[in-house]
């Protein structure tokens, strides 16, 4: 279809009066999540380019030419190019579209133009998820959506009022909810990246790292980042149990702790008690290790067991992972293997005499391995050790400075002195590193886990028992334990010393005020809510969508067969409905029907009623037509028009009605 | 003129496919589904499904955007051939509004229109006409955009009897000077007629008997025709055969050039075709008569 240039440029006027500002302010309101990732000056030339379409609108400015067009598209992309070096990906292609985009509102000639436009917005909608899929920015961008569906019906229906897109819009949406849930569930989910996912799709991300140094822990101990969340189906239990083991680190310097032993050896261990069932939700960390409790009664597939007993994931975690995991907090190890017994002992070459010498002495005078880690935690307490948020710095030898020069550490200084210590005396230790601790939201039963809640303990293998853990942070600053790293923080805020108030003073010192409280409570059902979301919607994959299909009876789903059967959910649904309608005769009301009846036993005697007659002129034309069916006309009119506009129009006189014009019949001639 | 019949749009009349604008909505769609894969975003594949639904459910909108609606068309004032004829189609929503139908007819293009709930509304069809006769509402398709704009939902072409009366084309002057000055100043076969007596002329054979003066030939006077003149008006006949060389349609054209200069002129004036007799008269209804006379002769191939 040819269309001459009057009938384009009215069709352009026609768009541009129906949808012109909302095509803009959708645009202009897609691009503001995005705005603080693109670069400064990209921001301004949008803004310039968006002002420069309004004052097109508004004060008629010229449109610039299609030279000007097409320079500024070209050096618009070279400076996109400069600045990422790419065209392709998240970053540069979110770049590249808003730029399109703006440039595109230059040149909104045609109707296809406008439609082209709203069909960019819907992109850049999509692109602001693959940054944050926080619930206000999911609510934000679907307004944003329900805005840019109405941009599009105003399109269409170029005389819809405002609110009649806006809710058309919005009632479109909701009636394809159903259908996007089918979608959402049975839509196949492929394992990985079509391309490989690009570099940029996880910079930025914290988490434990896979060596530990003095200060890497502390690092974290300021990011309120959620590391992970665990839902308890039952009891969530108490701080003293909340050990997250990410990382068992055997080898060392004398400075840095590595990991060292890979391969986990097999492990005899009693386990008592039945285990304790969760799910771990962890951020996304790009980081394999999965930080577990305890003990892990089971491997969930996906994931593999190191030495340790620590858990990790085949690949590192890049979207949502929901696992479903269990722990034993109470067991007994039979056999230490030869090798954990060979890196649990490996001494730094960086270890000084003192050092040595004071291990020796708790050995010498302990009768048992157990007396020589108690006589080291004893001495932590006795030796005057504080636990610091702010550890001082440390030189070369950080376990000597630390034991008898500064005294004052975070976890990791504890940990890495009392394991080389035990090792000193002759007994298996090993550095264990993850989280301690957690929030307890009601709302929803399970716990946060934040980066600041990291911790780095020690284990040794006492014979009888097996490796068993010991906390040395707990024995100086056993609030650090109870009260997580927002409580020590809260209580060194307040001036309390460490190690040695008594709980009912911790509690006062601990109590929240009003204000606060409700900021608290505001803060987790907020972190309920947004949990549910990442649960639910965020984490459905590929292993969620198998198991569901499973609980459906489902059990062997191929993509094919999974698009086959959204294909036939889709017709049945639209077969129903189009039966549905054909069943479904439009019936004017009563009134209305009989009227038509009346109409059409007058247009057997040739007087038919025209598209437009009102009910008045055509009873007037029939009584001058047929004089002897005068009365008959004017009264059923006078009726009908009674019924159908006087407002009184009661099933009674309805019928009353139907009935004289059932009675009516006239005779031809 | 003559009431034109309806058509009702059923599910079977119905069609909806994607439009261009449709196709372009469904890259779109399959770009958004690789980014989502790709990047293994569930609120991106979210994004993309409810999309991908509301086109599915926008379908069903559009099919009840015409479902059940009722179409008629009535032709429009008699025109004369070469003038645009009207054509109202008329449009009868028993139900729910009705949103940017647009009438897709081949001559026109009109612009979209919605139909309110439990109303009708009408539009004009403007369809250029070149030959006399009946002029038959051109097959309609209704035809709508609604709800996205990324799909056409259109009626199965309706064919409605509604027709139009088309005249012959009027004569223009110069024609009907060429053909006038062939037979003579005086309108050739036309026979002045009236009601007031005013004398007696020797009888010519051809006479209507009625105007034979009996009483003078009883009085043995001879045969005497009675003459009498139109008072207000002269009375004159159009006829066929005045025209005798010409081409049929040429004639019809002449025709109906004489009729609307008698009737301008405020003559009476007959009309002889072939087959059809118009008494004398005048008047719109006349001209009407005589006009639909020359519309619907049919000449002999």
């Amino acid at each position: 279809m040819k269309l001459s240039p009057e009938v384009l440029s009215q069709e352009n006027a026609l768009a541009e009066r129906a949808a012109g500002y909302w095509l803009l302010g959708a645009a202009v309101v897609a691009l503001l999540p995005h705005v603080p990732r693109l670069p400064v000056w990209l921001s301004a030339v949008l803004a310039a380019l968006f002002a420069w379409r309004f004052l097109m609108v508004q004060r008629a400015w010229p449109a610039p030419n299609r030279w000007w067009r097409w320079s500024l598209t070209a050096l618009l992309v070279f400076l996109i190019y400069r600045q990422y070096g790419t065209l392709f990906g998240r970053d540069a292609g979110s770049a590249l579209l808003a730029a399109m985009l703006a440039l595109k509102f230059l040149e909104l000639q045609r109707l296809r133009d406008y439609v082209l436009s709203v069909l960019l917005v819907y992109f850049l909608i999509v692109l602001g998820f693959l940054y944050s899929q926080a619930v206000w920015l999911v609510v934000y961008l679907v307004a944003v959506f329900v805005l840019t569906t109405a941009t599009l019906v105003r399109l269409a229906v170029p005389g819809a009022r405002a609110r009649f897109a806006l809710r058309l819009a919005g009632v479109l949406m909701l009636q394809a909810l159903p259908l996007m849930l089918a979608m959402h569930l049975l839509f196949p989910r492929l394992q990985g990246a079509l391309w490989g996912l690009p570099q940029d799709a996880h910079a930025g991300l914290t988490g434990l790292s896979e060596e530990m140094a003095p200060g890497s822990v502390h690092e974290l101990s300021l990011s309120e980042d959620v590391a992970f969340r665990a839902h308890f189906q039952g009891v969530v239990p108490p701080p003293a149990q909340r050990y997250w083991r990410a990382l068992v680190l055997w080898s060392t310097d004398g400075q840095r702790w590595t990991r060292g032993l890979a391969t986990h050896a097999r492990l005899d261990y009693e386990a008592q008690g039945s285990p304790i069932a969760y799910t771990l939700t962890p951020e996304p960390a790009n980081k394999p290790w999965l930080p577990a409790l305890d003990l892990p009664a089971q491997i969930p597939s996906g994931t593999r067991l190191r030495s340790g007993h620590v858990l990790e994931t085949a690949a590192p975690m890049r979207g949502r992972l929901s696992l479903e995991m269990s722990a034993y907090t109470r067991y007994r190890m039979l056999a230490l293997p030869e090798s954990e017994r060979r890196a649990g002992l490996q001494r730094p070459d960086l270890i000084s005499t003192r050092v040595q010498e004071l291990a020796a002495g708790w050995r010498r005078s302990a009768r048992s391995d157990a007396e020589v880690v108690r006589a080291a935690l004893a001495h932590f307490r006795a030796e005057k050790f504080y636990y610091t948020l702010e550890p001082p710095a440390l030189e070369d030898d950080p376990v000597d400075e630390f034991l008898f020069e500064t005294r004052r550490g975070f976890c990791e200084h504890f940990a890495a002195a009392f394991v080389t210590l035990m090792r000193s005396a002759g007994i298996p230790a090993r550095v264990v590193t993850g989280y301690q601790g957690g929030e307890f939201n009601p709302s929803g039963n399970y716990l946060i886990v934040r980066q600041l809640d990291a911790h780095a303990w020690a284990e040794v293998w006492l014979p009888g028992q097996g490796w068993a853990r010991v906390d040395p942070t707990a024995a100086v600053a056993p609030e650090r334990i109870e009260y997580g790293t927002e409580g020590i923080r809260r209580l060194l805020a307040r001036g309390a010393v460490l190690g040695g108030l008594p709980s009912e003073a911790l509690r006062d010192l601990l109590a929240l005020g009003a204000l606060e409280q409700v900021r608290q409570q505001l803060r987790l059902s907020w972190d309920a809510a947004n949990t549910a979301w990442q649960r639910w919607v965020l984490g459905y994959d590929r292993a969620r969508q198998r198991e569901l299909l499973a609980q459906l009876g489902f059990e062997d789903v191929n993509p094919l067969r999974l698009l086959g059967a959204l294909a036939l959910l889709i017709s049945l649904v639209m077969g129903a409905y189009v039966v549905a309608t054909r069943r479904r005769a439009p019936r004017p009301d009563p009134v209305q029907r009989a009227y038509f009846d009346f109409c059409r036993k007058l247009a057997h005697l040739g007087l038919v009623r025209a598209p437009q007659e009102g009910a008045l002129s055509f009873a007037e034309r029939g009584a001058r037509r047929h004089p002897q069916l005068s009365d008959a006309i004017h009264a059923i009119t006078q009726f009908y028009l009674r019924l159908r506009y006087g407002g009184n129009a009661d099933a009674e006189s309805q019928r009353e009605f139907a009935r004289r014009v059932a009675a009516f019949r006239p005779r031809h001639g | 003129m003559a009431q034109g019949a309806e058509a009702v749009l059923g599910t079977r009349q119905i069609y909806i496919l994607p439009n261009r604008h449709g196709l372009l909505f469904a890259l779109v769609l399959v770009t958004l589904a690789l980014a989502a894969v790709n990047y293994n975003n569930a609120l991106a594949y979210l994004l993309t499904f409810l999309l991908a639904s509301m086109a599915v459910v926008s379908l069903l909108h559009a099919q009840r955007n015409l479902l059940k609606l009722r179409v008629s068309a009535a032709g429009g004032d008699p025109v004369f051939a070469g003038e645009p004829a009207a054509l109202r189609v008329c449009l009868h929503n028993d139900s729910g509004a009705r949103y940017a139908l647009r009438l897709e007819s081949a001559p026109a293009r009109l612009a979209p229109f919605d139909v309110p709930a439990r109303d009708t509304r009408c539009v004009v069809l403007s369809i250029p006409t070149r030959k006399r006769g009946w002029l038959d509402c051109p097959p309609l398709t209704l035809a709508s955009v609604y709800p996205l704009g990324i799909t056409r939902a259109w009626s199965r072409r309706l064919t409605l009897p509604a027709r139009c009366l088309v005249y012959p084309k009027p004569a223009d002057e110069a024609s009907w000077q060429t053909a006038a000055g062939t037979e003579g100043e005086s309108q050739p076969g036309a026979m002045q007629d009236g009601d007031d007596f005013t004398g007696l002329r020797a009888y010519q054979a051809g006479d209507a008997p009625a105007r034979i003066s009996w009483k003078t030939l009883a009085r043995g006077q001879g045969l005497y025709t009675k003459e009498f003149r139109a008072p207000r008006a002269e009375s004159i006949w159009l006829d066929w055969d005045a025209f005798t060389p010409l081409a049929a349609e040429t004639r019809l054209s002449l025709l109906c050039r004489a009729t609307l200069d008698a009737e301008d002129s405020g003559l009476t004036y007959g009309l002889r075709l072939p087959g059809v007799v118009l008494e004398p008269d005048n008047g719109a209804l006349h001209r009407h008569r005589c006009l639909e006379a020359l519309a619907l002769h049919e000449t002999v191939a």
